[in-house]
């Protein structure tokens, strides 16, 4: 291993798994190689230590460019680890000195990374998002109101046909997460755990409806099945949702509770 | 799903029925940037690495979600929102 070069750290492991293919590359372009020790194997490339060093990392962060390649490549070594072993993902940008580092980290560590590669095996994470949906044509409180009966100054008869607007938009997304949480209840019964996020305000790229549920749900492998139907039967009975499936991940939402700190 | 092996996509569920058995699934398409960013960089393992120690207190999402939106959507966010 080069000597200027620090080691990014993309997930652990067991021991046992297989070299990755030569042609996967990691962040930077290099290849991947597993650290091996205590039952567990880093899977980790190298990275020029002038593009990791503190200010250098923070500045590049802040570069959509340079982040969004850093995250695709980081989740591409990931995911094709996913493929065929338990993965612990990590997060972008834990760096090492070198592969003694991060034998030592697996030796720290051994015991909660053990008891997170248990919660991830044999499983899969699937996001899951409900929009409220969008009113049919006719009903989005753009057509015209009647007029008030006890008014015809144009400009109350406004700001009423405003206000109720605006209690409908309300009952709407209300009526939208009593239905959100229904179907949450009901793919929590399929999963093993449960991640629940915020829903964002916008979603760049994403529907114009407000978000009122964001979860990811780990699901036994053999269950997937069943719970990709099961979501596609529930949104049949949910009109007041849009719904969006993500998924299978590997268990990025669920391997922070190992407690793995340093 | 659809798509490579351990590579994710994203369907769109409708209120339509599932499709007969054997009939492709829903067009899929590819994961949103936000979804990556939301697991990559907010979840995961946290170590504090070596060389990275000092950043452990940053919040990457705010960082990145920032720029990401900035650059892509500038109409979507004035300053003062963040």
């Amino acid at each position: 291993m080069h000597e200027s070069a620090a080691c990014w750290v993309y997930a652990v492991v067991p021991d046992e798994t297989p070299d990755t293919p030569a042609e996967l590359t990691g962040v930077a372009g290099a290849p991947i190689r597993l650290v091996r020790g205590d039952g567990l194997a880093a899977a980790v490339s190298s990275v020029p230590r002038s593009e990791v060093a503190e200010q250098e990392l923070a500045s590049r962060l802040q570069d959509p460019e340079w982040l969004e390649r850093a995250v695709r490549a980081h989740d591409q070594v990931v995911g094709a680890l996913f493929g065929y072993a338990p993965t612990v993902p990590f997060r972008l940008a834990t760096v090492y000195h070198s592969d003694a580092r991060v034998g030592e980290l697996l030796r720290q560590q051994a015991a909660a990374l053990q008891a997170g590669l248990r919660t991830v095996t044999g499983r899969a994470e699937w996001g899951v998002q409900a929009f409220v949906a969008p009113a049919p044509p006719g009903q989005d409180g753009s057509e015209p109101e009647p007029p008030h009966p006890d008014t015809g100054r144009p400009g109350t008869a406004y700001l009423l046909r405003r206000r109720q607007q605006r209690e409908r938009q309300e009952r709407v997304r209300a009526d939208a997460r009593a239905a959100a949480q229904r179907l949450d209840t009901v793919l929590a019964g399929m999963a093993v755990a449960v991640h629940r996020g915020p829903p964002a305000a916008r979603s760049p790229g994403g529907p114009a409806e407000p978000m009122v549920l964001n979860n990811a749900y780990l699901v036994n492998r053999d269950r997937a099945e069943e719970f990709t139907g099961g979501l596609h039967q529930q949104a049949a009975h949910l009109p007041q949702l849009r719904l969006r499936l993500t998924g299978p991940w590997p268990a990025y939402s669920f391997v922070d509770v190992a407690g793995v700190r340093s | 799903m659809t798509g490579r092996p351990g590579a994710p996509a994203a369907v769109l569920v409708t209120g339509r029925p599932p499709p007969p058995a054997g009939a492709g699934l829903l067009p899929t398409e590819p994961v949103s940037l936000v979804d990556l960013l939301d697991r990559v960089l907010a979840r995961g393992v946290v170590v504090t690495g070596e060389v990275t120690l000092s950043l452990a207190g940053i919040d990457l999402v705010h960082i990145s979600l920032r720029a990401l939106i900035s650059s892509a959507r500038p109409d979507l966010f004035g300053e003062d929102e963040w």
